[in-house]
């Protein structure tokens, strides 16, 4: 029963609040379903009243119908509360939990897997595994419960007549169980039609460019619309489906009138029932009925989204990143800044890329790292932020070897600017406090302003609060950089590794990128990469990866 | 009236009027059906008066008249159900074409406003919901609505007090839903956006993950992450309590007149006005009457929000199409392929254009030039100097605010633009790849072409060899957006295109990024021999590819700052010289750098 294990792990996430959670299922089920009886139980009582022609019982009557019911309906709000709450709050473990896992994983992950997918296939999967949550296992549970609640009463009203409603919703239950099968296999190819018609319209819309000056536009609308013709036929199977099973309730419906008439009429000349009774039952029997065809029809639905909970517990059982990677002594101590000693490394076992690398920078140093592309420049920035442990040789930071420092003590001491400067989305205090997350404003405009940024960040409407919208599309690729260096001034580290900082933008924002460069010169360590000239320019040396 | 406007020029209400028999007949059965129950139960209670009265009932009496009334409840119920879908399927679908039909028209400018990616999400979600509104919202009222009527006229004809007692808590249900509604669904907004930012937190540092790991983030967005999962849990607990007091409501008010009327029922029984039989059958009708009865504006609610749906899709369908003439080829019928050898025509000429996307900032001022057949141009400049907004006005995605733009001498509005595009082959620098096979990519160039000629122009773009080693060949299918092939791949593939469509005038939006050497080098050749015997028009970013070019204009803040040839530029030591010079450096410092 493997999903009976997921089902059950999936539980375990709510961790204590989970009995709560289950108790909610059970009074929002039932006291639904008992409100309904005590409706019935009022019209019994009424019609029983009138048959006797008594008339001091029904002011009491009624006065205890409605405080059943409303004390009934307390307890059903008591439950839904609970039981919505903390199917939100189950949501939101999941999501802290995937959240913080998936920042954490290895490098190397991020690079294999592109990130917009695995994105949307998580969340995909995650808002799936919070309908579980949420409503799938509630609906699965719910008609159990209600059918039971439900029998109840009409089996002590009257057993013979349940017994024959349950024997013809037996029968419709059959017919339902019959249709499900080929009205699930129509619904998946018009799913699968549906979903190539959209796919069409956003090839569309994704290449509109291209669609109109190619007149692929004009065929792309054709496709789009025989595709929908196919949909449309399609469609008549399902129709046809849909409408014996809506024909068969209905006609069910009458059916079961019929012989509740029949047996109804029986059992009261023969003294076993009341009128008042059958009333009752017969009032129940609609919602009974409609719970009865409800049982099971969830649950494939159920574990389908199982399967997506499956996935989210695989993904959390990704390995993190470790704190270190090697887990060895290290050999020696180094008193340089940065020193790099014969590193080995490569991506793929066939492609060796660094072959006994060595590169040493001591305090207050500017070195360009340069190499034609593919040489390794920018491998050499992602070992030094320790995103890979190296195969062969030692560095070491500062005096430490790599084989002592956490991933985490590296980072802290080194300040990074990419080459495509990230930003957030968020404000550009928030961006540039990210460099620094306790900084006071203060320090973050004086950031700001060695980074010279300050003057066009106040030139903006909202200044330092301007969001800077999705990946910073808000502003230029100058503008960016500058946010980015601002950041990385902010964050006071010893060292500043700056990879191709400059290799996107036009003559005057370099200029300015530059200028905030030379300021920390000499006061910082600073480690760029780079192949422009003008940058180059700005280092005391030069050191060349991948020399052949 | 906005409601009566909107009715009128809606093309979703055409649409539906278009098919509105189905929908009539949809209506029709479900009245019949909800009559087959009342009927039915009228029998029933009539067995019971008998009964009750000491009548010995034969139930075989009325058992042939009960079966017939099933009978033709299975089958109104049938036709009804296949009725409704009829016209839900039918809507949708012409509707969707309309949709569809349209994007294809719609001005360019909607999509650079917009953003594709939000138009599409309209488009998608929206209509989805338009799908809901039809197969169930619209069936679900009609039901109810018909049903509650069948079921208030018998009611009234047992009693009409007993009708007026329902009916006095009716205007109180519209009003208290429409209530609470508006305030569910600002809470419902909440929750989406919550949703969201969660999402949002997440893609943004997955995409970001080489900063936040850098400068250690991970867990200051973290924190931020669970104050959105905490806000959502309490915006929850907010949310339900109210849901829950209006279902708790809800219930309340069905349940109201079940007492209210089981009681005044009772009175009229114990003072002889209606039989015994008819309070069963009435209280067995009182609840379906009120299931529909309350069920109605309920309904309406949701129908309204899908509405809204539907108001964004009128959005698009409302705006107004791309312009297009009418005039199927140029003056003086230059319209032949690029074989032809007539030398100094003009293909091309702007006059005193200028141009804005936001008013009062203009992209191209008062821009003139002419380029002549079989000529090579490169426009050059800044980014933001107006290069790609000429490109724009070429291909007639945009049209100029003033001035004249001409192609094979007529007027760009008098053209068909589809007409006029057949003249061009644009490769651009975002490629995009349809996700099909890349024999049906290369094929969008033309349509008609034969394997061969797109194996031809394949090998022309320099392409082939690559595509012959991947193991399904050209029948290899291009991941979603292409993702599967680099960007010089992506390029060539787009250059195949423009060879097999073979048009006279060729559109070159060089890539911005560099690509290694050695594709630069595939593109370069490939690019050579596509320019052959065609007018090709170059927007260049770097400087050492137009070299040969036959006029070279440099753009700046909308104007042409200067024009000539390359070496009539270096000589006269402008703009040009200046850019020349810098690059020129660069790549000597490169050279040397590799050494």
């Amino acid at each position: 029963m493997k999903q009976w294990s997921i089902f059950k792990q999936t539980m375990r996430v709510m961790g204590k609040h989970c009995p709560a959670y289950l108790l909610g299922i059970f009074f929002m089920s039932t006291c639904w379903a008992a409100f309904s009886v005590m409706t019935s139980i009022l019209l019994k009582n009424v019609v029983d009243a009138a048959q006797s022609a008594q008339v001091n019982r029904i002011p009491w009557i009624i006065a205890g119908n409605i405080l059943g019911g409303v004390v009934i309906l307390l307890l059903y709000r008591a439950g839904a509360i609970v039981y919505n709450v903390e199917a939100k709050r189950a949501h939101g473990t999941v999501c802290k939990k995937v959240f913080h896992h998936e920042v954490r994983l290895p490098y190397a992950y991020y690079e294999k897997h592109h990130s917009g997918e695995f994105i949307s296939k998580l969340s995909y999967d995650l808002e799936k595994m919070g309908s579980i949550y949420g409503s799938r296992l509630r609906r699965t549970v719910a008609p159990i419960l209600q059918v039971i609640v439900y029998l109840i009463p009409m089996m002590i009203l009257s057993w013979q007549i349940t017994f024959c409603l349950i024997g013809v919703n037996l029968i419709m239950l059959l017919i339902n169980g019959l249709l499900i099968k080929p009205i699930r296999e129509v619904s998946k190819e018009l799913s699968e039609t549906n979903s190539k018609m959209t796919e069409k319209m956003s090839n569309l819309l994704q290449g509109m460019e291209q669609a109109r000056m190619y007149r692929a536009g004009l065929r792309t609308v054709d496709e789009f619309v025989s595709e929908n013709e196919k949909y449309v036929k399609q469609n008549n199977k399902k129709i046809v489906y849909t409408a014996i099973l809506e024909s068969c309730s209905n006609g069910f419906d009458l059916l079961c009138a019929l012989a509740f008439l029949m047996l109804g009429i029986y059992f009261v000349q023969s003294g076993q029932t009341t009128l008042g009774s059958l009333t009752a039952i017969y009032s129940l029997y609609g919602t009974f009925s409609f719970q009865f065809l409800q049982l099971g029809r969830y649950l494939p639905e159920l574990i389908g989204c199982l399967v997506n909970a499956q996935n989210i517990f695989e993904f959390l059982e990704e390995e993190e990143e470790p704190e270190n990677w090697y887990g060895k002594d290290a050999s020696k101590a180094d008193g340089a800044m940065i020193h790099f000693d014969g590193i080995e490394f490569c991506y793929r076992e066939d492609k060796p890329l660094l072959k006994d690398f060595s590169m040493r920078v001591t305090e207050g140093e500017s070195v360009a790292i340069t190499g034609s592309s593919g040489s390794g420049k920018t491998t050499v920035s992602k070992l030094l932020l320790s995103l890979y442990p190296v195969i062969g040789g030692e560095w070491f930071l500062n005096g430490k070897s790599c084989y002592d420092l956490s991933n985490s003590e590296i980072r802290s001491q080194i300040a990074y600017v990419p080459q495509e400067p990230y930003l957030f989305h968020e404000s550009i205090k928030e961006n540039i406090r990210i460099g620094k997350p306790d900084a006071t404003d203060e320090e973050i405009v004086n950031a700001a302003k060695m980074a010279y940024a300050h003057e066009f960040i106040m030139q903006l409407e909202n200044g330092y609060d301007t969001n800077v919208g999705e990946r910073g599309n808000n502003l230029s690729g100058g503008q960016k950089q500058r946010i980015a260096i601002a950041r990385a001034i902010l964050k006071e580290a010893p060292i500043i590794l700056l990879d191709e900082a400059t290799s996107a933008l036009d003559n005057e924002s370099e200029r300015l990128v530059n200028e905030a460069l030379k300021q920390m010169k000499n006061k910082k360590t600073i480690l760029m990469i780079a192949h422009r000239p003008s940058t180059i320019a700005l280092a005391d040396r030069k050191v060349a990866v991948g020399g052949e | 009236m906005k409601g009566r406007e909107f009715m009128k020029r809606s093309y979703f209400v055409r649409c539906c009027l278009k098919y509105g028999g189905y929908f009539v007949a949809e209506l029709i059965l479900a009245y019949i059906l909800a009559r087959v129950v009342v009927q039915g139960n009228t029998i029933i209670g009539d067995a019971i008066d008998d009964m009750l009265a000491g009548e010995t009932v034969n139930p075989g009496a009325f058992m042939g008249v009960l079966l017939g009334l099933t009978a033709a409840g299975f089958a109104a119920a049938f036709f009804k159900s296949i009725f409704a879908s009829w016209f839900s399927i039918k809507v949708q679908a012409a509707y969707k074409n309309m949709v569809a039909r349209k994007l294809y028209r719609l001005e360019y400018r909607y999509f650079d406003q917009n953003g594709s990616a939000s138009v599409i999400n309209k488009v998608n979600t929206d209509i989805a919901e338009t799908d809901n509104l039809l197969s169930q919202n619209v069936p679900e009222i009609c039901t109810n609505l018909v049903a509650m009527i069948t079921y208030a006229v018998y009611i009234g004809q047992i009693n009409l007090g007993l009708l007026f007692l329902m009916l006095i808590c009716y205007p109180f249900i519209f009003w208290f839903t429409n209530k609470v509604v508006k305030k569910i669904q600002s809470l419902r907004k909440v929750f989406r956006q919550k949703s969201d930012i969660i999402t949002e937190i997440s893609q943004d540092c997955v995409s970001g993950i080489l900063v936040l790991r850098a400068f250690g983030a991970e867990d200051y967005f973290q924190e931020k992450l669970n104050a959105a999962a905490d806000d959502l849990v309490a915006n929850e607990a907010k949310r339900v309590r109210i849901t829950n007091n209006v279902l708790i409501i809800r219930r309340l008010l069905q349940w109201m007149p079940n007492i209210i009327c089981a009681v005044y029922a009772y009175v009229m029984v114990l003072q002889g006005n209606i039989s015994l039989g008819e309070l069963v059958v009435f209280l067995m009708i009182l609840q379906r009457f009120v299931d529909a009865f309350v069920g109605v504006p309920f309904n309406l609610v949701d129908a309204r929000e899908c509405m809204v749906c539907v108001g964004r899709v009128e959005e698009i369908l409302t705006q107004p199409d791309e312009p297009s003439g009418t005039a199927m080829e140029g003056v003086a019928g230059k319209v032949t392929g690029a074989d032809e050898e007539t030398e100094d025509e003009t293909v091309i000429s702007f006059r005193n254009v200028s141009f804005s996307y936001v008013d009062g900032k203009e992209v191209l001022k008062q821009l003139s030039f002419r380029i002549k057949e079989n000529t090579s141009v490169a426009f050059v400049g800044d980014s933001g100097g107006g290069k790609s907004t000429i490109f724009h006005l070429l291909c007639g995605f945009y049209q100029p605010d003033m001035g004249t733009y001409e192609l094979f001498g007529r007027d760009f509005k008098e053209w068909n633009a589809e007409a006029a595009r057949e003249h061009m082959a644009l490769v651009s620098q975002n490629v995009f790849l349809f996700p099909t096979t890349i024999r049906e990519n290369v094929r969008y160039g033309n349509f008609d072409a034969t394997d061969e000629e797109i194996v031809e122009a394949c090998k022309n773009a320099r392409i082939h060899d690559f595509i012959m080693g991947l193991p399904e060949g050209y029948d290899s299918i291009v991941g979603e957006r292409g993702i599967l092939l680099s960007g010089g791949e992506r390029q060539r593939i787009s250059i195949a295109r423009a060879f097999l469509k073979n048009a006279p005038i060729l559109l070159l939006d060089e890539p911005t990024s560099a690509i290694d050497v050695e594709t630069e080098k595939l593109i370069q050749e490939a690019l050579e021999g596509l320019s052959d015997n065609r007018t090709c028009i170059t927007i260049a970013h770097r400087l050492s590819t137009i070299q040969n070019a036959d006029e070279i204009m440099v753009l700046k803040d909308g104007i042409i700052a200067e024009k000539g040839t390359h070496k009539e530029l270096l000589d006269k030591g402008g703009i040009y010289s200046a850019m020349y010079g810098k690059e020129e450096k660069e790549v000597q410092d490169e050279a040397v750098e590799h050494i």
